[in-house]
């Protein structure tokens, strides 16, 4: 392939397109590092400090599709500090600088700020998409500066984003000329909406498919919303609960029927339950649903509109389901692929929502189903065994069962067989989150037979340094691994030192390992930053008199070619 | 118990816990273990939570490794008291619970021993890395101890749903629960009707806040659970206070409300 033009090798590259199969194109030779660097158009960053924001853009300079994650998965849960990094303007002025034809970007769990958000906006002339999940930092102010200044904007998605609200006014900003939106996604905005300038703003966008409001547009904002926009693809209601003797009520009755087009419903703020009849004609159609933000809809009325939705591939829902309801998703879901059930109740006391019972139904009931997310109070092996059996495509399962720790309430053993049947039966599983009374032999199963695992998360399990030893030796495809309240300590940590590399990176909260056992990593392992979070004001101020066998509280380890951060705070100290 | 409070008068104690504002029995050195039955006297407020955690908490889980193992740090530092020792591991708790200490009632000293009795301090994010320190990768919590970060599920998402003030409400006596939105009543008197009117028998309600089944004559206090995981009569607290702090109701037979709380009658 080296007699080829250039031209022709882009070419042949065109047709390469992921971002690892291109990663491992352009190791070949000098030649193709050379073409395929320049002919690069989308680069995704899972870490953003393994590598500098100035180096990605030297390197690729045609990009125009930007993704980069920040904070670790266990931010989500409030493990780690408010503060403790992931900044995005960096990114955002290296781009301006340097790939200035930028079009889309998308980040997630990352802060971003008003002057980001503006820099953004100014800087890039063709820019078409922003996706921000889990961010946080910024405020409408910052949306309005996207809305006035990107011409030509496609995509604003804003997806669990902690936003400041200051002020309705940021949707008024996009200018009569904006006619080019595809997609508009606020629902994570908490403040006013101004409902004149939405319904306006929808009105003359006709390329519009999504739509995802946020619980502050009322209903009879969503009516006059809903009579311009037929040929939505997917909506998010805002609020949905309404007075059924209203004029409001009976014209939202009459708003869905004419949806040809709509495939995913989701919002469905507060929804009541006569409410919720209104999407009983849209239901035959529906690919995705989500309700696990209508804690008011009940089991009864959630079957209700479950058994109409037989094309479903993508079901959210909370526990008030119940394991009834789970039965009729079964009988009815026949296309499911992605089903995530939360808890209601979070603080509750094991009433009994959701057991075994029916996750067993789902997956008999359901062939196609490789995507789980399953909050519960209990778990049997032989439930886990059956669903292994029936469900051999999970490429994603994740089991949360709220009490930590606890066995199989039937045998009193723990859950190590059940995942072990899961990990051996599904052969392309690529994240798996377990939970329950665990020992060291489940880690011993997934380190056996877990070949494809990418991400693995482990809560208040094992018995000794030896199961985090069998995962780090066994998941040849490991990439991120997360740990919190488990009995392991140096001896692990340091078992396989060389596997960090192949690894974006390792979280461990509540463990045994030391100080001593850190600094160790850190010396054998100058590629990795081994991050210490210490948020014990009584010791951090002694940093220097610590002894080794402290132990610490957080450690967060990962690969990187940009050496320690500078911009960590007081707390963080890199090894 | 009672003798011990009674030898010890110190009347220069008295004076000073009265500028603090506190009773004298919470500041009175006593000989006891930490937050034993004697220092429990004294402080019916921290009380309140503590008998509430002792009912709650489970003596030694026998499929928990992790306590087998004897997993409070008070094991580790043994002091030399060989009967205290056998005691303890004879009643299930670790060494330093049954410490004698000279101190005040559930001060920093006792503290140390009860990490895993004491949920209202580790409920405070900085102080839980300062506690967790003691009890590591230690046993689960009891089924209500909150666990920063468990269970998994997105902040985000958590505030989004608990926001809303829908809360549970059970009847003795009957096997279905309902769910009320707090939010949506002006007060309790709104409150206890609209709860009439949902189990659709023949309740009506007396001037104390009670409900009595007119056919079956048996009488049913209101309580509700708070925040703290303590069972309390509904109607003591502002309508605003208990809305926020309120997460389940429960119609509780009166004969069986015999270790119910009364809000008004705490020492604070």
């Amino acid at each position: 392939m080296t007699y080829f033009p250039e031209e022709v090798v882009e070419h042949i590259f065109d047709f390469v397109g992921s971002h690892r199969d291109r990663n491992t194109v352009s190791t070949v030779c000098k030649a193709w590092y050379q073409v395929e660097r320049l002919s690069r158009r989308t680069v995704f960053v899972g870490n953003c400090y393994a590598i500098g924001p100035e180096r990605v853009m030297a390197r690729f300079p045609g990009i125009n599709s930007l993704s980069v994650k920040g904070k670790p998965h266990f931010a989500d849960f409030n493990l780690v500090p408010y503060d403790w990094g992931g900044f995005a303007l960096p990114w955002i002025v290296a781009a301006a600088r340097l790939c200035p034809g930028l079009e889309e970007l998308r980040l997630k769990r990352m802060v971003v700020t008003d002057d980001g958000l503006e820099l953004l906006a100014r800087s890039f002339p063709n820019f078409k998409s922003l996706v921000l999940i889990s961010c946080e930092g910024f405020s409408t102010d910052g949306l309005a500066a996207i809305a006035t200044y990107c011409r030509g904007l496609r995509e604003l998605d804003l997806q669990e984003n902690e936003v400041e609200d200051h002020g309705c006014q940021w949707l008024s900003f996009f200018p009569d000329s904006c006619t080019s939106l595809v997609s508009l996604n606020f629902g994570c905005l908490k403040g006013e909406v101004n409902g004149g300038a939405l319904e306006r703003l929808v009105a003359r966008c006709p390329n519009l498919r999504s739509l995802k409001l946020s619980p502050a547009v009322s209903v009879e904002s969503l009516n006059k919303i809903l009579a311009r926009a037929s040929h939505l693809v997917d909506l998010g209601t805002g609020s949905f609960a309404v007075d059924h003797r209203t004029d409001v009520y009976h014209t939202l009755m009459n708003s869905f029927p004419k949806f040809k087009s709509l495939r995913n419903l989701s919002g469905f703020w507060d929804a009541s339950p006569c409410c919720l009849r209104a999407v009983y004609p849209v239901c035959t159609s529906l690919t995705v649903l989500n309700l696990s933000y209508a804690p008011a809809i009940q089991g009864d009325d959630l079957i209700k509109i479950i058994c109409l939705c037989f094309k479903l591939q993508k079901l959210w829902v909370l526990d008030s389901i119940g394991d009834k309801g789970l039965a009729v998703v079964a009988s009815t879901c026949k296309e499911l692929q992605e089903l995530r059930v939360f808890p209601c109740d979070i603080y509750g006391a094991g009433t009994t929502s959701v057991t075994e019972e029916g996750l067993l139904a789902v997956s008999s009931g359901c062939p196609k189903l490789n995507s789980l997310l399953y909050f519960c109070y209990q778990m049997t092996n032989a439930a886990l065994i059956t669903v292994a059996k029936n469900c051999p495509h999970f490429t994603r399962f994740r089991l949360c069962i709220l009490d930590p720790g606890k066995p199989d309430p039937v045998t009193n053993q723990p859950l190590d067989e059940g995942f072990g049947a899961i990990v051996r039966s599904c052969k392309n599983i690529r994240r798996l989150s377990l939970s329950g009374r665990l020992t060291d032999q489940v880690f011993l199963y997934i380190g056996m037979y877990a070949e494809r695992l990418e991400m693995l998360s482990i809560a208040f399990a094992g018995d000794s340094d030896k199961g985090m030893i069998y995962v780090l030796n066994g998941c040849k495809n490991l990439r991120k691994l997360e740990i919190r309240d488990c009995p392991f300590g140096d001896i692990a940590l340091l078992k396989n030192v060389a596997k960090y590399e192949t690894m974006r990176s390792l979280w461990m909260s509540s463990c045994d390992v030391t100080l001593g056992g850190c600094k160790a990593l850190a010396a054998k392992m100058p590629r990795l930053n081994v991050e210490i979070i210490n948020e014990n004001e009584e010791t951090y101020e002694f940093e220097e008199n610590l002894s080794d066998r402290h132990k610490l509280e957080k450690i967060y380890v990962y690969r990187t070619v940009a050496g320690p951060r500078n911009d960590a705070p007081d707390f963080v100290w890199t090894l | 118990m009672e003798e011990k409070r009674e030898m010890e008068g110190d009347e220069g104690n008295s004076a000073k816990s009265q500028v603090a504002g506190i009773g004298y029995e919470e500041t009175k050195l006593k000989l006891a273990p930490p937050c034993s039955s004697a220092s429990r006297a004294g402080t019916e407020h921290h009380d309140r939570k503590r008998r509430r955690d002792l009912s709650v908490e489970s003596p030694e889980d026998p499929q928990n490794p992790r306590q087998r193992n004897g997993g409070t740090e008070g094991v580790r530092e043994i002091e030399g008291d060989e009967e205290s020792s056998a005691e303890s591991q004879v009643s299930g708790s670790g060494y330093e619970e049954t410490e004698l200490k000279l101190a005040p009632p559930c001060s920093a000293a006792s503290r140390a021993g009860t990490e895993h009795h004491d949920r209202k301090r580790r409920r405070d994010l900085s102080v839980e890395s300062l506690g967790s320190q003691a009890s590591r990768h230690g046993k689960p919590p009891a089924a209500k101890a909150p666990v920063v970060g468990w269970p998994p599920v997105r902040s985000y998402w958590k505030n989004t749903l608990r926001s809303r003030t829908f809360v549970k409400v059970a009847v003795d006596g009957t096997p279905y629960l309902r769910k009320v939105d707090l939010e949506t009543y002006g007060g309790y008197r709104e409150l206890l009707t609209a709860v009439q009117a949902m189990f659709s028998s023949c309740f009506t309600i007396d001037n104390g806040n009670r409900l009595v089944d007119l056919v079956k004559g048996t009488e049913y206090l209101p309580t509700y659970e708070d925040k703290d995981g303590d069972w309390m009569l509904i109607g003591d607290v502002p309508w605003k206070m208990f809305v926020s702090s309120c997460k389940r109701l429960r119609l509780m037979k009166s004969s069986e409300a015999v270790n119910l709380v009364d809000a008004t009658s705490s020492s604070s």
